[in-house]
């Protein structure tokens, strides 16, 4: 009798805990294994701060992205925050952009606005995959930290609206 | 029918109504103050597509500015087409129910870009946000009405200017843990999980990049084109 009580108590502990291991949804189950990703990215040997680091996968299918802090240090996330991202090759832009705006003062929500502008802070080639020259390899096993050391002149001024003179 | 939705003195458009606001969404939306700020509040948006285009002639969802599609335009399949979709409204200062706007470095078009401007242990934008989302159900504006299958749901909105009729990335989201109700062109309502494949995030969401390709957005993309040809499979 006891045996069978004991028995009883095994099978529902372990239906228990199988019941708290499978908390991932069939997505989550999908997805592939992550290396954990941490770096740092500077400009002009300073660093940068504010800055939207992503990595578009080279024949992979998914991407990984971050912000760096004030230090210039950043985390990858590819599904969750700080998860990482998948061992791969990737091309890596760089985004970090001045923006100036000004409303409509009748209606602010009036399209376009009296004034917009956007200033890439670095060049602007580092934006783009075909041409921001950035490479990054994450290897199948242990942590990744990557590199990035920009150089160069700060963008161009874009106007993306302008309606100032016309009032 | 009324006037242009943005005639901020016709009383109708205040109403609030009970059918449009999901019963999970607070009762306390933050308003903003200032233009349309009394409207009546929707919380189900139209699926443009899985980019920020909806004013080009290539409406790769089933719902477009000054454009209509009818049933058999969505070749992908009514069962593997998104019509509508449930979204968030802003409740506390700078929340995921806000859209980040206006922003720079073409968050309003990569949805890496736009994640990254926004802080998911703080639970808050780390920019300027506007609170257009849901406000004025009859609001046809792509940022108050509609839904853009770039990124998972529940992730963060960027548009370009901070205008209700500025294009960029709205994505869907609700307050019933982790995912969001979606309605597909054959009838059916499915819960879908903020988890479910969104592909390849660094991508451009642009009509112009991806042309009449299959979406890179994963199977979330998939299901915000009409006639992209994708497999979309089980979901």
């Amino acid at each position: 009798m006891n045996a069978i009580k004991c028995v009883l108590l095994s099978v529902g502990c372990a239906v228990m805990f199988s019941g708290c291991s499978t908390s991932q949804d069939k997505w989550q189950k999908k997805r592939p294994p992550l290396v954990k990703v941490v770096g740092i990215v500077t400009f002009n040997g300073e660093p940068l701060s504010k800055a939207t680091v992503a990595l578009h996968p080279l024949g992979g299918n998914y991407a990984a992205f971050g912000q760096s802090g004030s230090n210039g240090r950043f985390t990858l996330e590819t599904f969750e925050p700080g998860d990482g991202a998948v061992a791969g090759n990737y091309a890596v832009t760089v985004t970090k952009a001045k923006l100036e705006y000004e409303p409509d003062p009748v209606n602010p929500d009036t399209k376009p606005p009296l004034y917009q502008s956007e200033q890439s802070m670095i060049p602007d080639t580092y934006s783009v995959v075909a041409t921001s020259g950035l490479t990054a390899t994450i290897p199948s096993t242990g942590n990744a930290d990557i590199n990035l050391s920009l150089t160069g002149q700060p963008g161009e001024l874009k106007i993306i609206a302008d309606r100032r003179n016309n009032r | 029918m009324g006037p242009a939705p943005w005639t901020e003195t016709f009383a109708p458009y205040d109403n609030k109504l009970s059918m449009l606001m999901c019963p999970t969404m607070s009762s306390h939306v933050l308003d903003g103050g200032g233009y349309q700020a009394k409207r009546g509040r929707t919380t189900y948006g139209f699926v443009t597509s899985d980019t920020n285009d909806m004013a080009s002639n290539l409406v790769r969802g089933m719902f477009g500015k000054m454009s209509f599609f009818k049933f058999r335009d969505a070749n992908d399949g009514l069962s593997n087409t998104l019509l509508m979709a449930e979204f968030i409204l802003p409740t506390t200062t700078n929340d995921l129910g806000s859209i980040a706007s206006p922003v720079a470095g073409n968050a309003d078009k990569i949805p890496a870009n736009c994640r990254a401007l926004y802080n998911k242990a703080t639970r808050q934008y780390t920019v300027a946000v506007q609170p257009f989302r849901g406000r004025n159900w009859g609001e046809g504006a792509p940022t108050v009405n509609c839904v853009v299958t770039a990124q998972p749901p529940n992730s963060p909105s960027c548009i370009l200017s901070a205008s209700n009729s500025s294009l960029g990335l709205c994505s869907a989201g609700s307050k019933h843990v982790g995912g969001a109700h979606a309605l597909l062109g054959d009838g059916g309502v499915r819960f879908v999980s903020d988890n479910i494949d969104a592909g390849n995030q660094a991508a451009t969401a642009t009509a112009a990049a991806l042309g009449i390709g299959p979406s890179p957005f994963g199977v979330w993309g998939a299901l915000g084109t009409r006639q992209s040809g994708e497999i979309v499979g089980e979901f």
